[in-house]
């Protein structure tokens, strides 16, 4: 793939207006999606994942604000939209899947309603609205498809519900989805079959999905590249193998260490990341990761660290990769 | 005898609709949420129950500390039966078991400061003294510095009110303590801290742990043994580290299976169950599983399977075990 990513973030900030002053939630993020990957964005409450994703879309908060950089959606910037751009993006270009099925649907609006509602700039009779609606709901497994077009929400379980979600998204085959945490709401075996379900419609559609999740083993499973963040800002990122294989930031290390998944003895002493986030408020000089990181030094204290490469496919914001530096 | 909590048999109905409209239909009333579930934890022992929702496990923990009466069974605690006690013998017994709460923010009064809310079930129990030296005390035992005593909850991060959840818990110097999804909504490096601490406040004081969660990473590190709940039954019981290592029950499997390592090279051999847990209000015939099960046939959908043990203290319900496998059954 040599043209140019569908998704290029540049160098984003984004402020919230809070009561304490002005929180810096983002602080130079740059992220590429490329056409057709699946990129997981992961990190701790707190890291700012969900904010970027929804600044991705234009839905963010209204006391967020757009302080630096840019998001382009193929050339395009989307904090330079218009009200009216956003809306023919979304859902046409850009579809986004929540965390909550529940609050995600309209409860007083049947799914069939809500289906054809979505369409409503493409082609077609309601007729052949409707015929689409029922094919995808089919297609993502909700039995019974062209009956249950009559029901209403609160009628599906959790785990219909989010499928009912994933329709509809992809129902004006976009060409990026987000997906905000989808499965954090499900059960075990139903996250197993969305998350295959995702998959399988990836492929078909070709969309690219960035998909944020808390949740290790399930990035690994799904994504072909990982941007982890902390306290707002890229830390790492880069091909998935590359990045949970050989971690080169402090922070992932000690992210993948504490996954309990990860540890093969039973033990009664789990690992655990030392400290707390920093203050968004106030943020602190140097690298953001400095005052929990076992191997800062003054230099991680004075000067925030710029992006560099760790390896054939991915880069780390550290110091310690300045191996010029360090003698 | 080292037992602290026996569990004979209990089950726990719920209604399901209102008596008229049962008259009327002549359908049943109530229908079974735990259907006869029996387990034994013993002193300083820790015991999981999991399972996805809907499958019983927090209607076992209500029902414990006396929020939902038992529809049979009965719940031994320390020899004595708590479904037959009176309500003047229950608040001592209650006194010996503290329950922490699903949601912990949510289970704080959030016009109470910190220092009052771990000291509340000393005044609600009657125990008088320095309830400021209390706090104190309690708050450094579970590791926030003193002065969290005049904070109130909203200026709490999750991982530190559960901790005070924890000091709330240990508060009456329990033996028993119901954890109801401790690490629920935590990152994972704060969850590792909350563990940690409840291993911790097990080792040093000897107290028998009731982990009710759906997260089997929480299980395996902390719990002796465990038991895996569906449509409130137990599938499976016994150690946690044999289940670990060889589930007996298809659903045991499959949820194993769904645990995935942060690995993108890992082995993934995940078993996808068709479909959802049914209602236990329309329970299905013969095992309550066979319709999502992999390894279901005939006999499964008519016939109801009866416990059977892989060893004496491993025991599951399944007529074509996956452990006996392995060993050419």
């Amino acid at each position: 793939m040599t043209d140019a990513p569908l998704l290029q973030v540049r160098d984003l900030s984004i402020d919230f207006g809070t009561p304490r002053g002005r929180l810096h939630a983002l602080r130079g993020i740059n992220v590429d999606v490329p056409k057709g990957r699946i990129m997981g964005l992961v990190g701790e409450s707190g890291c700012g994942k969900s904010t970027l994703a929804y600044a991705l879309s234009g839905l963010l908060a209204g006391n967020g604000q757009v302080t630096g950089g840019a998001i382009l959606m193929d050339g395009q910037d989307v904090t330079k939209m218009s009200d009216r751009q956003l809306r023919d993006m979304r859902g046409q270009r850009v579809s986004m899947i929540f965390q909550d099925p529940m609050t995600a649907l309209n409860p007083v609006i049947t799914i069939g309603r809500q289906m054809l509602d979505i369409q409503y700039r493409d082609p077609g009779t309601s007729a052949e609205k409707r015929a689409r609606a029922a094919a995808m709901l089919d297609r993502v497994g909700i039995p019974d498809a062209a009956a249950q077009l009559g029901s209403y929400p609160h009628q599906f379980s959790g785990g219909m519900r989010q499928r009912v979600c994933i329709a509809m998204a992809l129902l004006t085959k976009p060409d990026l989805l987000i997906a905000d945490e989808p499965t954090t709401a499900l059960d075990a075996t139903l996250e197993v079959q969305i998350i295959e379900l995702l998959r399988e419609l990836q492929q078909e559609i070709g969309c690219a999905i960035v998909f944020v999740s808390h949740h290790l083993g399930t990035v690994a499973e799904l994504c072909d590249d990982v941007t982890v963040m902390y306290a707002g800002e890229v830390v790492e990122q880069g091909d998935v193998r590359s990045v949970f294989h050989a971690p080169a930031h402090p922070y992932t290390q000690a992210l993948l260490e504490c996954d309990p998944a990860r540890i093969k003895e039973a033990t009664r002493h789990l690992p655990t990341i030392a400290g707390t986030l920093p203050d968004l408020v106030n943020v602190p000089e140097g690298c953001i990761f400095a005052p929990r990181c076992a191997h800062a030094w003054d230099r991680c204290r004075a000067e925030h660290p710029a992006a560099r490469r760790a390896s054939a496919h991915h880069t780390a914001a550290c110091h310690l990769l300045d191996t010029e530096a360090r003698t | 005898m080292s037992a602290l909590l026996e569990v004979e048999n209990l089950c726990i109905r719920y209604p399901s609709m209102g008596r008229v409209r049962a008259a009327l239909t002549g359908a049943e009333r109530e229908f079974d949420a735990v259907a006869g579930v029996s387990f034994t934890l013993d002193k300083g022992q820790t015991l999981g129950l999991v399972g996805e929702s809907g499958s019983g496990k927090s209607t076992v923990a209500r029902t414990l500390i006396g929020l939902k009466r038992a529809h049979s069974g009965t719940i031994r605690f320390d020899g004595q039966d708590i479904t037959q006690a009176g309500a003047r013998e229950y608040a001592r017994l209650r006194r010996e078991m503290a329950i922490m709460w699903q949601d912990p923010t949510g289970s704080l009064s959030p016009r109470l400061t910190v220092g009052s809310l771990v000291t509340e079930p000393l005044r609600i129990h009657g125990k008088g003294g320095d309830m400021r030296a209390e706090a104190t005390r309690l708050l450094e035992m579970v590791g926030l510095p003193a002065h969290f005593a005049s904070r109130f909850p909203h200026q709490l991060s999750g991982g530190q009110a559960r901790r005070v959840g924890v000091a709330r818990a240990l508060a009456l110097d329990p033996r028993l303590i119901i954890a109801d999804e401790p690490t629920a909504g935590l990152d994972m490096s704060v969850q590792a801290e909350v563990l940690n601490l409840l291993a911790e406040m097990q080792a040093r004081l000897g107290i028998a742990i009731l982990v009710i969660t759906h997260n089997l990473n929480v299980v395996r590190h902390i719990t002796d043994r465990m038991a895996i709940m569906y449509l409130g039954r137990f599938v499976e019981q016994g150690p946690t580290d044999r289940i670990w290592s060889a589930p007996c029950h298809p659903y045991t499997e499959a949820l194993l299976s769904a645990n995935p390592e942060p690995d993108p090279d890992a082995a993934r051999a995940r078993i996808t169950l068709e479909g959802e847990m049914p209602s236990p209000r329309s329970r299905p015939a013969g095992c309550e599983f066979h319709g999502r099960c992999p390894r279901a046939r005939e006999i499964c959908a008519s016939e109801a399977p009866d416990v059977s043990r892989q060893t004496p203290d491993h025991a599951y319900t399944c007529h074509f075990p996956v452990c006996t496998d392995a060993s050419g059954g």
